[in-house]
């Protein structure tokens, strides 16, 4: 399967710069509504402050009546700052005494107290001005004076008022400027981060691609593709990993091969064992009746195609059951095991000795005529009759009668061919056993 | 233009609207009692070198140093009568230290008998006065005493010395006085203290009573001075009984404190201070009665 890499890089990507920019737009939003508060009761306080002041720089000139000085300390306070639009000075009964600078704000409630009212565009703080009295720093072991009697003044102490209008341009300003401020950063910031993201994407997304490819090779049977761990970067425990996992699969495909080549190995010696085994005779060691068909037909074709030689000899040991019989199968086994070795050793290496089955043996003779054959017959049988083999301490005589029979190129048949042989044999029983007939009748 | 021995020269210092408040008065005043001697208005820093006058007559403090100077220099000025006028009788000690029998002045000073008695008209319930003499004074204090029992009121004299004893000299007396009554004496506060008695005086709540406009406009509570105009003819009547100015100095009159006189009330800090002072005109014609029954 094609693993999607872009969409692996835009979910990267989301991933790390979505929450950058939801923090930085939540820093945004608190820092401008915090410092925008703040500044907005910072001007508060500002005016507060410059009408609190004024009140106490008026105080005596109010109390004296003095519009002149009056005037002036409107004049310096309005000076004294430039957000100030308009300064008022009024007496206890509500009456301007002083004005400097223009008020755009309604006129605000004289009542006594500290008036804080803010619109949109202007601030008005009306602070009233009370009348002071210190208490004589000389006098301290003085029992304190009786107030009542120092305070002649019958009506109210309070003075009058200072009232100051504050223009909140600047404030809206400083918003606006703030505002632009928090913005340019919170862009900056999230390019920053929306850049950063991206790289962090792109790298990791390479890495997959690089990772996908090797795991798709490998995927195709490619067992020695690998990673470069190296060059992994934040992704290089993974290609450790796959790395790791395809070694392994690498190394047991391996070790199946092994095993199945040696089991396959063992299955053919074993097959060739028991071959062998079904073309030998187990006891006696020469060739089995099966072996020896085989190795007839192809000679019998061979002496066909080159028109050679090709004898027969039938041969069967002499009173053989008697042997059996009297001295028991080791012995006769013993018997057919040297029987067997005499004519091996008698024979030629491309002659082929087979047994046929119990006493009964055969040779196969390429290359050889009848009366060649027979002559071998002959040496065969004295051979025989003259080895001893020794039982029980005691030599023990035995014979065999042979039947030779010279192949036909007419017949093409092997069955005939031993029967023929076989019949040859049958006739040297007959004339008295020991001994070799030729057979001679035609096909 | 008459023979300037004809003519009695009036020096203004300057040309203020208080001088020229003052010319007007004498200029008008003067055919009942100028004899036929002619009033010639001069620039005090113009003086003519020739032949003196008759008599002269100068308005403020720097027109009487030039004319003492004139007649130190000139020995045809030495014995020219001089009156000066429009300034405070400490202004004309400093000026001229030892005047001869010729010159003398008419004082803007108020007498202290009047002061008392405007208090005591003003704020009959405010016995205790409190004011400020220099250490040194002897003089004062005694007039001042003297005033105090002739008016039945209570003194409450503070005694200043250098300049920085005047705040705790200024404390003392606020602590027991009623009003505070401040004299026109630089030996006692200089006018950059003025304010500073003012605003420590409003901080006790202890009204002021001052000896002039200014300072009522500045925060005190009542004001007892004489204006230009009444200070004009104050010349014009001191010189009524002067003879002839080249007759010498027998007929030349002495110098004397103000006779007219005017009060200045301020409202707002009376109202302030919760005092229910008589109107201007009231409190005027009683000093007025007061002192025609002496």
């Amino acid at each position: 399967m094609k693993l999607r890499l872009g969409g692996v890089r835009v979910r990267l990507w989301l991933a790390t710069a979505l929450p950058a920019m939801l923090v930085i737009g939540l820093l945004v939003v608190g820092f401008a509504s915090q410092y925008g508060g703040r500044m907005a009761e910072a001007l508060k306080d500002r005016g507060a402050a410059s009408a609190r002041q004024l009140g106490s720089a008026a105080e005596f000139s109010l109390f004296a009546g003095d519009r002149e000085s009056l005037a002036r300390l409107a004049e310096a306070a309005l000076r004294s700052d430039v957000q100030l639009r308009g300064v008022i000075l009024y007496d206890a009964s509500g009456q301007v005494t002083a004005q400097a600078g223009r008020m755009s704000a309604p006129a605000p409630r004289l009542d006594g107290a500290i008036q804080i009212v803010q619109t949109k565009a202007f601030l008005v703080v009306a602070q009233p001005i009370y009348a002071a009295t210190s208490v004589l720093q000389d006098d301290v072991y003085a029992p304190v004076p009786d107030v009542a009697s120092r305070i002649r003044a019958t009506e109210s102490r309070l003075l009058g008022y200072a009232v100051v209008e504050m223009s909140l341009e600047a404030l809206a300003q400083q918003r606006r400027d703030l505002l632009i401020w928090s913005l340019a950063t919170a862009v900056g910031g999230l390019m920053l981060a929306g850049v950063m993201a991206s790289v962090l994407a792109d790298l990791v997304s390479v890495q997959i691609g690089r990772i996908n490819h090797v795991v798709q090779r490998v995927g195709e049977g490619q067992l020695d593709e690998r990673v470069d761990e190296a060059n992994s970067g934040i992704l290089r425990p993974l290609a450790k990993g796959i790395n790791a996992m395809v070694a392994r699969i690498a190394t047991t495909q391996e070790e199946l091969q092994q095993q199945i080549t040696q089991a396959t190995q063992e299955l053919r010696d074993q097959k060739d064992a028991a071959e062998l085994a079904a073309r030998t005779d187990s006891l006696t060691g020469v060739a089995s009746r099966r072996a020896f068909s085989e190795a007839a037909e192809a000679e019998m074709q061979r002496a066909l195609r080159y028109r050679s030689e090709l004898s027969l000899l039938m041969m069967d040991l002499d009173h053989f059951k008697v042997v059996n019989d009297t001295h028991g199968h080791v012995t006769g086994d013993a018997v057919l095991v040297s029987f067997a070795q005499t004519v091996q050793q008698l024979v030629r290496k491309v002659d082929l000795v087979a047994r046929l089955g119990g006493e009964e043996f055969v040779v196969l003779l390429p290359n050889i005529t009848a009366e060649q054959a027979t002559a071998l017959a002959e040496r065969i049988r004295e051979a025989v009759y003259h080895s001893h083999l020794l039982v029980e301490g005691k030599p023990l005589q035995f014979s065999v009668s042979i039947g030779v029979a010279q192949f036909d190129r007419r017949e093409l048949s092997l069955t005939g061919w031993m029967a023929r042989a076989d019949a040859a044999l049958y006739q040297a029983k007959a004339q008295g056993r020991n001994r070799v007939v030729l057979e001679m009748s035609e096909v | 233009m008459r023979a300037a021995s004809e003519a009695v020269w009036v020096l203004p210092s300057d040309k203020s609207w208080a001088y020229s408040e003052a010319v007007a008065a004498l200029q008008s005043d003067w055919p009942q009692a100028g004899r036929g001697k002619a009033l010639v208005i001069l620039n005090a820093r113009e003086l003519p070198t020739g032949a003196p006058p008759a008599a002269v007559v100068t308005l403020g403090a720097t027109a009487l140093r030039l004319v003492m100077e004139r007649a130190n220099a000139q020995p045809d000025w030495a014995r020219v009568p001089v009156l000066g006028a429009l300034l405070p009788r400490d202004g004309f000690a400093a000026v001229w230290k030892r005047p001869p029998a010729w010159v003398s002045a008419a004082y803007l000073d108020q007498p202290i008998e009047r002061y008392l008695a405007l208090i005591r008209r003003a704020m009959p319930r405010l016995t205790k006065v409190g004011v400020l003499v220099h250490e040194d004074d002897a003089s004062q204090r005694q007039t001042l005493l003297k005033a105090a029992q002739a008016q039945g009121v209570r003194l409450v004299i503070g005694s200043v010395g250098a300049p920085d004893t005047l705040s705790g000299a200024l404390r003392t007396v606020l602590a027991e006085a009623d009003v505070l009554l401040m004299l026109p004496d630089g030996a006692v506060a200089d006018v950059s203290a003025l304010q500073h008695m003012l605003i420590t005086a409003y901080r006790q709540r202890v009204p002021v009573v001052s000896y002039s406009p200014a300072l009522v406009k500045a925060g005190a509570a009542l004001g007892l001075y004489a204006s230009p105009t009444q200070a004009g003819r104050q010349v014009v009547a001191m010189l009524k009984g002067a003879e002839s100015a080249s007759s010498g100095g027998s007929a030349w009159p002495a110098s004397r404190l103000a006779d007219g006189f005017t009060v200045a009330i301020n409202e707002q800090v009376c109202r302030s201070l919760g005092l229910d002072v008589p109107d201007v005109s009231v409190l005027t014609d009683a000093l007025r009665r007061e002192e025609g029954m002496r």
